[in-house]
């Protein structure tokens, strides 16, 4: 498995931080590897850790209530590595909206979202870059979920 | 009629800012009205500016093909007051990647959202504050996108 460092300055996420923002982004993190068809994350489980792809690919899925009482488990799209999933952990309700499961043997960087949150609060500009990062993987699924929809 | 500070301090994104940064945010907005299904912006338009509404009620829409060469509309979102959209013009995407259509009369503050995203990047602590609350806005635009898009399929 490649540097903890390596994937995050190739990431989506913290590619725009300098080496010494990286530095302190490092003792948050944890390497986790997992079999195909494991689900890292559930949908509606309290979000603690931010997960980045080292290697492998994702699955994630969202259930939806197609009419009262009926739940479907639908697929929605794959991630592919280097890309992160479960940002629940430090946006929004802290709740995570989707299920993750391994499409393949899957390793990923853990990053604990209260440990990142109080990162971002003492240094600022790194929460800034991180979430403007963020803000354009967001912003490249809504994109990519309406071009495989309507193309 | 309050005025832009006034709109920006009870909105979703910008309230909670002290009032020297509501200051700054408000000298870059200008106050426009729409009428009902005037549109604000349309996908695939240059991406200039970002709005926060004030009174009324914004749709998120998308084009699709129906078949047949048939092309709808279909709204993925509904924004209401003290909510945004127009995030491209921030993030600086060269174009909307949704579309956005007055259901009703709206007056909304419309920022220049190239000198918006250099003021957050001038001022960090603002900034992570900002963008963080725009990153939630567009996962539930995400969401509602994904949902949709599955009913529709159906």
């Amino acid at each position: 498995m490649a540097d903890i460092k390596e994937v995050l300055a190739k990431s989506a996420l913290f590619k725009g931080l300098s080496d010494a923002e990286l530095d302190q982004v490092l003792p948050l993190c944890h390497k986790k590897s997992y079999a195909a068809g494991f689900s890292v994350i559930s949908e509606g489980d309290v979000a603690k850790d931010l997960y980045i792809i080292a290697e492998g690919k994702v699955i994630v899925e969202m259930s939806l209530s197609v009419y009262p009482g009926m739940v479907q488990e639908a697929l929605i799209e794959t991630v592919p590595s280097e890309e992160p999933f479960g940002w629940s952990a430090v946006v929004g309700s802290r709740v995570y909206t989707m299920t993750a499961r391994c499409a393949e043997a899957t390793r990923v960087i853990a990053i604990d979202g209260e440990q990142l949150l109080s990162l971002f609060n003492g240094s600022p500009a790194i929460g800034f870059k991180v979430m403007e990062g963020l803000a354009e993987v967001v912003d490249a699924r809504i994109k990519s979920v309406m071009r495989t929809a309507f193309a | 009629m309050a005025t832009i500070k006034q709109v920006l301090s009870a909105s979703e994104l910008f309230k909670g800012l002290t009032d020297e940064e509501l200051d700054k945010v408000a000298a870059l907005g200008r106050m426009e009205v729409y009428e009902k299904g005037a549109p604000l912006f349309v996908q695939g338009a240059t991406a200039r500016d970002f709005y926060v509404v004030e009174l009324g009620r914004v749709a998120l829409n998308t084009g699709i093909s129906s078949g047949a060469g048939v092309n709808k509309e279909i709204s993925v979102e509904s924004i209401k007051s003290g909510q945004s959209c127009g995030y491209s013009a921030v993030k600086g995407e060269p174009v909307y990647a949704l579309s956005a259509k007055a259901v009703e009369p709206v007056r909304v503050i419309a920022i220049d959202g190239k000198r918006l995203y250099e003021l957050l990047e001038e001022n960090p602590v603002m900034g992570y504050r900002v963008m963080s609350r725009m990153v939630a806005s567009l996962s539930a635009t995400l969401r509602n996108v994904r949902s949709t898009i599955q009913i529709f399929r159906r």
